[in-house]
């Protein structure tokens, strides 16, 4: 009897029982998941709640671009907005329209957003933002705004 | 003198016990958590006071019916008023039906919450309402 042959296949027996364990596993969190659904989204109502209080701090008179470029933490004052908040899971992105495409940017929190606000699977995959974007006028210049939010809720231990 | 065959099978055996119990008890502690959907109310519940905050100012108080969670809470075994806190160091509304559980969802209006309860809307029975009032943000001069 060949005991030595024992050994590896022990080995393989530990692999198969945690192979079957994983499957067993992502079976089951994959069947919660599927009936219970992925959550409540609400990038949607986020960030149209930060472009209602984006656009009404824009409008206030002391908001100058220029000031924000070289230090956000005016923005954040003024507008009475949390820096840990935004700076994770939105974007605020405010850019000057001029013909020749070189207007300032402004923005704060995630800059990538920006794209992925128009990315098609936005609608299925809930890590990519929902946006709201428009144009804001002030003292006879336009502005172009994009609001984004992918945040979600966090699950943990208390 | 130790039968060393005998000791590998039951250290094998013990091993494996264990590591079953572990899968088992991670899954059922899952799985529990999805139970009379607290897991997606207190999705809900995080969101919804975030976005009350959000759209208030200071001076406001604001209320809000959370039969639906205190109804989950009591048969959880959570204390109601743990249910529905706020921090404010961190800007997050914490909702918790299940004991040493919970979920929490930020709310990026830079004000502070105070004087938060869950308390008992009088005249109804099992009816359970979230209270809190807005203030400006309580800056630490410290330094």
């Amino acid at each position: 009897m060949n005991r030595k042959g024992g050994a590896p296949g022990k080995g393989i027996l530990f692999f198969i029982f945690f192979f079957m364990g994983i499957m067993i596993a992502g079976g089951l969190v994959g069947g919660v998941s599927a009936f219970y659904g992925k959550g409540y989204d609400f990038r949607g109502v986020d960030a149209f709640n930060l472009y209602d209080v984006v656009s009404e701090c824009f409008d206030k008179p002391d908001f100058f671009i220029e000031e924000f470029t070289e230090n956000t933490e005016k923005f954040y004052e003024l507008c009475r907005l949390s820096k840990d908040v935004l700076e994770k899971g939105h974007l605020v992105y405010i850019k000057e329209v001029l013909k020749t495409n070189d207007g300032k940017e402004f923005f704060v929190g995630v800059y990538d957003f920006k794209t992925q606000c128009f990315l098609e699977a936005r609608g299925k995959n809930k890590n990519l933002p929902v946006c709201k974007s428009g144009v804001l006028n002030k003292d006879g210049r336009e502005f172009e705004i994009i609001i984004g939010s992918n945040q979600n809720s966090r699950k943990g231990i208390l | 003198m130790i039968n060393k065959r005998g000791f590998d099978i039951t250290l094998e055996t013990t091993m494996y016990l264990m590591l079953f119990t572990i899968f088992f008890v991670s899954m059922f502690w899952y799985i529990t958590g999805y139970q009379d959907g607290a897991v997606f109310w207190e999705d809900v519940y995080a969101k919804e006071i975030a976005n009350l905050i959000n759209r208030a100012e200071p001076g406001q108080e604001v209320k809000i019916d959370v039969s639906i969670l205190t109804g989950i809470a009591k048969k959880k075994g959570q204390n109601l008023k743990e249910v529905v806190s706020i921090d404010n160091v961190n800007n997050r509304v914490v909702v918790s039906v299940r004991p040493g559980r919970g979920t929490s969802f930020g709310f990026f209006n830079d004000l502070d919450i105070v004087n938060f309860r869950t308390e008992l809307i009088s005249g109804k029975v099992d009816a359970n309402r979230f209270i809190f009032e807005v203030v400006e943000k309580q800056r630490d001069e410290g330094g």
